[in-house]
């Protein structure tokens, strides 16, 4: 296992303003992510934690500082790091089966039909779609959407998983669902993740590690905290224990410690 | 079980309303399966009797409107004497085609034919007998009761009036003379004699012009209709026009009829080739072998030839039909392509928006006239030109006289249509959802998948609705097209009952409005549910 399989360095993101000035969105975000690891970035709506994903997933290219997911340097998007988008981004012209198909045929330029097929049928099981393969996205709710999104995602066997707020369009009955499905293919084909969130308990159940983001402009890593659970995890079992409580009000401290000091920046300002 | 069964129909009828875009009629298919009957009872009451009560208050309007304007074709045509145009000619296109069957009808079926017609004749020819000997009742009538009856009080008036005007006039001379004498005795001042000639004057315009009046009403009298004539008269016209159509089926199917002309040719090119065998002289020889020859070609000449039909509204509706759908093709064909372009690239989109936005404004006039020229000049020979050699020789197609006409109102329709898909496509491609070319860039879809499997299904809805706006353009356009060109086909049809003024032709140019209105309604209908086929969406589209 590698210690330092995805390495962030010194992240910078800056547009420029009406004036010609740049301003710096993400300013030296720095993260080291374990093999394997599952780790969670929360952050106040609006601090960059999509923009960091985005220049992990390569779809935004970095202003400066360097992103390294398996020993190469990202420079575009890629197959190799699959996201799942938070609005289920299916081809509403497509069934679910073709919609994961389209992916597999990337991954797989020489596999035959038939083992394209048995890949796209693995994952679509994975996620509980059997019966619903040959659905079109409208006939389907948005959770089972979702489903497919997971499935097309972890059908191009990547290195790296990439969650944008998967479940922020759902309800909270589904949330937990998919939160549970997610975990599942995680522990049997242990891909390194990174999430974004700002739900706490989610973060705190999901993450191995979670990666707090300071308030933007020039948000950077304001704390990581690491959630010592063994895996596979159980929610009840979670609940009872006292760390959980600990490390909820910890990540609570940090984020009304970053609304307080925006408030007082207004302050300052005006 | 059963129940169920019915409501599936049910939704599939519910399902084929909402496609084609006939909502109006979905209370009547629920009011049918016994759904929620009042309601649906409502829904029909004012959706559909509304709107038809309307539609009959509109005809009413027009029946009554229509005959109070006097114009140089007439009286404006009231919907009975459209819908009486609308079977002339269908009866006309019937005949035509029953003439040209008759003309290549052959052997037995010839005479079996043959023989139905004449039984036909017959019994019709008795008919126009009575119908004949009915009008002539008619007219005596007419002539004897029907006139005098309302002349009676008019004629008396006038002839009383005619009298005392007579009357009048005489003492006004005798009294003139008198004065006339008076003056030169110089009983009168001449001043008086002015005065009095004034007076005189003015009386004689009254009482010409009060006769004026008077005979205008008996002339009015004189050319009203007397209803059972009329009706006499038509039910008489009409069936010696089918008795003539029928002495003319009898023709194309005994002398006239193809395989029998081909036959007598035959035989006489026989009797030839006997001659030629008694021929001993090397000119007889000659002679005959030439006559023989100049026999064979005609022979072969008259087993191609085709009846010679009239053109018909059915006929010219084909037609234009056929160049509408040329020119949809065609501007398909350039718009879409460029439009995925546009969409897809500035620089492609910076070059075309001049040509767009100078040429989408053009009157389709000019550019029937530029097409015109541009397109005569390709066909210097049409008749023999291999490329209209080509279309005459596809089975159905060829029948359409394909011509240089044809093609240069194709070519308009096109450019006019070109635009609005060209426009939509581009809108089409260049909105596509962000989202979706995330995916794509993820998955690093080659050019190719990126176009087909994401760009073009996303745009189609779009497209399609270019295409629907365009195909309605391209309708408008083509009539106009037609008129001003004497192309065949609809336009034209409107442009010769425009020129021919017999009395029927304005029922004619409005019968023929109906018939572009409700062609152009069923293409849109046609775009209508593709469109809402291939919209992945399944979402509506505007009526």
């Amino acid at each position: 296992m590698r210690e330092r399989f995805v390495d962030i360095f010194d992240l910078v993101k800056a547009y420029p303003n009406p004036f010609g000035e740049d301003i710096r969105v993400v300013d030296g975000f720095d993260l080291k992510v374990k093999e394997g690891e599952f780790v969670g970035v929360i952050g106040h709506s609006g601090c960059g934690k999509s923009t960091v994903l985005n220049m992990v997933a390569g779809l935004i290219p970095s202003s400066e500082g360097s992103i390294v997911v398996g020993e190469k340097e990202v420079i575009g998007p890629g197959p190799d790091r699959a996201v799942v988008f938070q609005a289920p981004c299916l081809l509403p012209w497509m069934t679910s089966f073709e919609n994961v198909l389209l992916g597999v045929k990337q991954c797989y330029p020489h596999g035959t039909p038939d083992e394209r097929k048995q890949i796209v049928e693995h994952s679509l099981g994975v996620v509980g779609l059997q019966d619903s393969m040959f659905k079109y996205p409208r006939e389907m709710s948005g959770g089972m959407q979702q489903r497919v999104g997971i499935a097309r995602a972890i059908a191009l066997k990547p290195k790296m998983l990439l969650l944008d707020e998967p479940f922020g369009r759902l309800d909270s009955l589904t949330r937990m669902d998919l939160q549970d499905v997610i975990l599942d293919v995680l522990n049997r084909e242990k891909i390194t993740t990174m999430m974004i969130t700002h739900d706490v308990d989610e973060a705190v159940y999901m993450c191995d590690k979670i990666c707090m983001m300071t308030n933007g402009p020039g948000a950077k890593v304001g704390k990581l905290l690491r959630i010592d659970y063994a895996r596979p995890r159980n929610r009840q079992q979670m609940m009872i224990e006292d760390k959980y409580f600990h490390y909820r009000e910890n990540l609570l401290t940090f984020l009304e410690d970053c609304e307080k000091q925006k408030e007082t920046l207004k302050a300052i300002r005006s | 079980m059963s129940e169920k069964r019915s409501d599936q129909i049910k939704y599939s009828i519910l399902k084929f309303l909402d496609v084609t875009g006939f909502t109006v009629l979905d209370p009547v298919i629920r009011l049918i399966f016994r759904e929620e009957t009042d309601k649906q009872c409502k829904a029909i009451g004012k959706f559909l009797v509304v709107p038809i009560l309307f539609l009959f208050f509109c005809l009413t309007m027009w029946w009554k409107i229509a005959p109070q304007h006097k114009t140089k074709s007439g009286e404006v045509p009231t919907p009975d004497k459209v819908w009486n145009s609308a079977k002339i000619n269908h009866t006309f296109d019937y005949r035509e085609t029953t003439k040209s069957e008759d003309f290549i009808a052959r052997s037995e079926s010839r005479k079996e034919i043959l023989k139905q017609v004449q039984a036909q004749i017959v019994s019709i020819r008795s008919e126009a007998e009575q119908a004949k000997n009915q009008v002539l009742l008619m007219e005596e009538k007419f002539k004897n009761d029907f006139l005098p009856s309302k002349l009676e009080v008019p004629n008396t008036n006038l002839s009383n009036y005619l009298t005392e005007v007579n009357i009048l006039s005489n003492r006004r001379k005798e009294e003139l003379n008198v004065l006339k004498a008076e003056v030169m005795n110089g009983k009168t001042t001449k001043k008086e004699f002015v005065h009095f000639l004034e007076e005189q004057d003015k009386l004689v315009d009254q009482e010409k012009k009060i006769l004026k009046e008077l005979r205008s009403v008996i002339s009015e009298i004189r050319s009203q209709k007397f209803k059972p004539l009329e009706k006499a008269r038509s039910v008489y016209n009409n069936l010696a026009n089918e008795l003539q159509f029928l002495k003319k089926r009898e023709e194309f199917l005994t002398k006239s009829n193809r395989s029998v002309r081909v036959q007598e040719a035959n035989d006489k090119l026989q009797l030839s080739i006997e001659d030629l065998e008694l021929a001993t002289t090397e000119k007889d020889i000659y002679l005959r072998a030439k006559k023989v020859i100049r026999q064979k070609e005609s022979i072969a000449r008259l087993e191609g030839q085709q009846y010679a039909s009239a053109v018909t509204v059915y006929k010219q509706i084909k037609r234009s039909i056929f160049t509408v759908l040329c020119g949809f093709l065609m501007a398909a064909i350039i718009a879409i392509p460029l439009g995925i372009m546009c969409g897809l690239n500035k620089v492609v989109m910076a070059c075309l928006t001049p040509f767009i936005s100078v040429f989408k404004p053009v009157s389709p006039v000019v550019w029937l006239l530029i097409f015109q020229i541009i397109v005569g000049a390709f066909f210097p020979d049409p008749e023999t030109h291999p490329f209209f050699l080509f279309f005459s020789s596809i089975p159905y197609i060829g029948s359409l006289n394909i011509n240089p006409a044809l093609v240069f109102s194709a070519c308009t329709v096109a450019i006019c249509a070109v635009w609005p898909a060209l426009v939509n496509t581009a809108l089409g491609v260049s909105s596509i959802d962000k989202d979706h070319i995330n995916v794509a860039r993820v998955l690093r879809l080659g050019f190719k998948d990126r176009l087909f499997k994401i760009i073009i299904p996303s745009s189609l809805p779009y497209v399609f609705a270019g295409l629907r706006i365009s195909l309605g353009v391209g309708w408008m356009v083509l009539i106009a097209a037609e008129a001003l060109s004497s192309s065949d086909g609809l336009g034209k049809f409107v442009w010769d009952e425009y020129q021919n003024g017999s009395s029927y032709s304005f029922a004619n140019i409005i019968y023929a409005c109906f018939v572009v209105g409700i062609i152009g309604f069923c293409l849109d209908r046609i775009m209508i549910v593709l469109q809402r086929i291939v919209s992945f969406d399944g979402g509506t589209t505007s009526v």
